[in-house]
Order: C-alpha cells, then structure tokens, then sequence
C-alpha cells in the first residue's frame, strides 16, 4: 500500500517519516505511551527496512496494555453525576480480507463504509471534527486512513503531513495520545483506548496533550489490512 | 434510540507488562470504574475485547473479570476482529445501551503478548489475515 501510494501521488519516505516523528511528539506528553521518546526523521530513515519502503520505525510496535470505558444511557449519566460525553455517531464496514481482492491499494474500503454511516448519524461532516484518533499501525496508514475518513481528498493527506497540518493543535489534530505509533499497540486494547483519549480530551483530563476548544472527537479503528472497520463520533455535552 | 454516553475510562500503561492477562483486565476496569464514580454492580454487563488471550493461557476473559470485580452473576462476551476488536466491541456495547437493553456496561479491551518474543508474537499476527491464501 504504501509502494502504491508514494508512486501514484508522488509522495517520499522523508514524508511517511513525518508522520513518525509527529506520534513520537504526542507519545511523549503521554505518561501512558509505550513509547514515549521524542524521535527524528534521520532516525526513521536510517532504522531498518521490515517491508520497503517500511522501515521499523514507520512501524507500531508490539505492546501488552488494557484500556476500559463506562458506558451508559444519558439517564443513567445524569442520575450518577460526573463528566460524561455522548456518543452521537457509529459507523461500521467491512473490506476484502486479501489485498488483491481490492480494487484499489490506496484506499481502505471499510473506513469510507464505517465512516459515511458514523457522519450521516450524527449529522456532521468531516469538517466538524476537532481531532480524531485513527489507526496508524504504519505511517502510511495514518495518511491513508486521513483521506477515507474525509479530511483531505485522496492524495492531499501527505501534502497536510508535509505542511504540518496534523500536529497537535494544528488544522486538525491527528492522533493526539501518540497513536499506535507511539502510544503502542495491545491489538484487543487498541480501540477501547482511542475510546478512553476521546474521553480525557473531552472532559479536561489531556494534560499537555490537551486539543483546546475541542467539542467533537473522532476514533477510527480497524483489523489487520482494514477488513473490519468501526468509525465512532464522540461530543462534550 | 436511548442516548448513549461516556462517563469513565481508565487505561493501564501500554508497554512490555509484567502481570498476566487478567490482572491487566481487572487493572484498567477498575480504573474506568473509578473514573465513572460508579459502584461495580451498576454494571449490567461486560464487554471484552481480546485477540490472542491463548498467548497467556487465558480465553473465556469475561467471566474472570466480573468475577474479580466481584459481579460475576453479570454476563460478558469476548468479540474478537483482530486490531479492530477494540472498536468493534464498542459498537456493540454501544447498539446494546441504545436499544435499551442494558443502562450501564464496561467495555474493557486487553492484549498480552510480548512475553512470547518476537517471533510468537509475529507469527499470532500473522494469523489476522487470510493465513492459508
């Protein structure tokens, strides 16, 4: 996929590796990151080829962890008391397990799928969303999963890597905790988590990592290449 | 449609974890259920996400955890979709308190695997995809 992608649009490691060095960034304002190092894109470049053009540091790494969420009617929030947030939109999809059964290598099926249904329930567009935890298992991933999810055309997503238009408190905040990237990947955890960051940015609890004037939160999560894929839409109340 | 809402997470560190599986588990719940300020018997069910529990030799995680978080006449599932589980998991808890079904669930996602080493922990991901293609 990322071969497809650096050829078709025209796009360089050096680009991928940004993404890399930005999760590092946010990892490291997250006590709960595995790993939480500040990290260079010399470093990305020179780490060692896993899959060219992947090298080990455009990829997550392994990681034990658990994550949990609450969650409850808005009758039972109000009746408890305490910070809560709505889940105003759910959006599910599916794509072909093997590559070659997809028609397009630059594109996950599933995350348009899931996505489209989370928006049109909660009757947004992408351009409402304020920051949006996504599934970068590899740098390209994050690129890839920014433009299915709507936030640039196909394409333009490496173009707002390049200009910085992903950072923390940037046009929008991809991947405030660190993403997989850097926060780490305990695959049955993983989502649950992006669940929990939606939560603590939401409700004043981000420290450092905080996205300011956040009101709606996105998580993105999907399984192995992107064959099962669930979109969630979070807002403060 | 009930509305449906967030009201606590907690998260254990994610890194190379020293206790097993379900320790890890009930860790993070207890976090979440600290942070909802909840009493464990409001929850009305558990809903695990978990892919190679096999790793340390625990499936079934859905009874372990209620019953550590001293619930255990609660129901629990484990739904698996590889890295996807977590989110997956969610929906469904999610679809269950909007229908009406439940007013309160812990949603608990987990993974134990790096003390299998590389090549283990390799080869169980490997096993997400269509492995026999």
């Amino acid at each position: 996929m990322a071969r497809a992608y650096l050829t078709e649009f025209k796009a360089t490691e050096e680009d991928l590796a940004r993404v890399a060095v930005k999760n590092h960034e946010n990892g490291f304002l997250n006590p709960k990151a595995h790993l939480q190092k500040k990290i260079t894109i010399d470093d990305v470049m020179n780490s060692a080829v896993v899959a060219s053009p992947l090298k080990l540091y455009d990829c997550c790494p392994f990681s034990d962890g658990a994550s949990s969420v609450i969650l409850c009617s808005e009758k039972f929030a109000k009746e408890n008391g305490g910070d809560y947030i709505e889940v105003i939109g759910s959006g599910r999809g599916g794509s072909p397990a093997a590559l070659q059964g997809r028609e397009h290598m630059t594109t996950i099926p599933s995350t348009k799928i899931a996505a489209d249904a989370a928006y049109k329930m909660a009757g947004i567009t992408p351009k409402d969303v304020d920051f949006a935890e996504v599934h970068d298992c590899f740098t390209i991933a994050e690129v890839v999963d920014t433009e299915d999810l709507g936030f640039f055309e196909k394409g333009k997503g490496v173009e707002a890597v390049r200009e910085d238009r992903t950072k923390l408190n940037s046009d929008i905040s991809i991947n405030p905790s660190g993403g997989l990237k850097s926060k780490g990947h305990p695959i049955g955890a993983t989502g649950v988590g992006q669940v929990a960051e939606v939560y603590d940015q939401l409700t004043g609890k981000a420290g450092q990592r905080t996205v300011k004037d956040a009101k709606i939160g996105l998580t993105h999560n999907f399984g192995a290449t992107g064959a099962s894929c669930a979109v969630h839409l979070f807002q403060s109340v | 449609m009930e509305k449906v809402c967030v009201l606590g997470a907690g998260s254990t560190k994610y890194g190379k974890l020293e206790d097993s599986i379900s320790d890890i588990t009930v860790q993070s719940s207890a976090a979440a259920i600290e942070s909802a300020g909840i009493d464990p018997k409001d929850i009305k069910a558990g809903y695990i996400s978990n892919v190679f529990g096999v790793a340390d030799k625990q499936v079934h995680l859905g009874p372990v955890i209620m019953s550590n978080l001293g619930i255990s006449e609660r129901p629990s599932l484990s739904i698996e979709s590889a890295c996807g589980s977590g989110s997956v998991s969610f929906r469904e808890a999610y679809a269950n308190v909007a229908a009406g079904f439940y007013d309160c669930l812990l949603v608990t996602g987990v993974e134990k695997v790096t003390h299998t080493g590389t090549e283990w922990t390799t080869t169980y991901f490997a096993y997400c995809s269509d492995f026999f293609l």
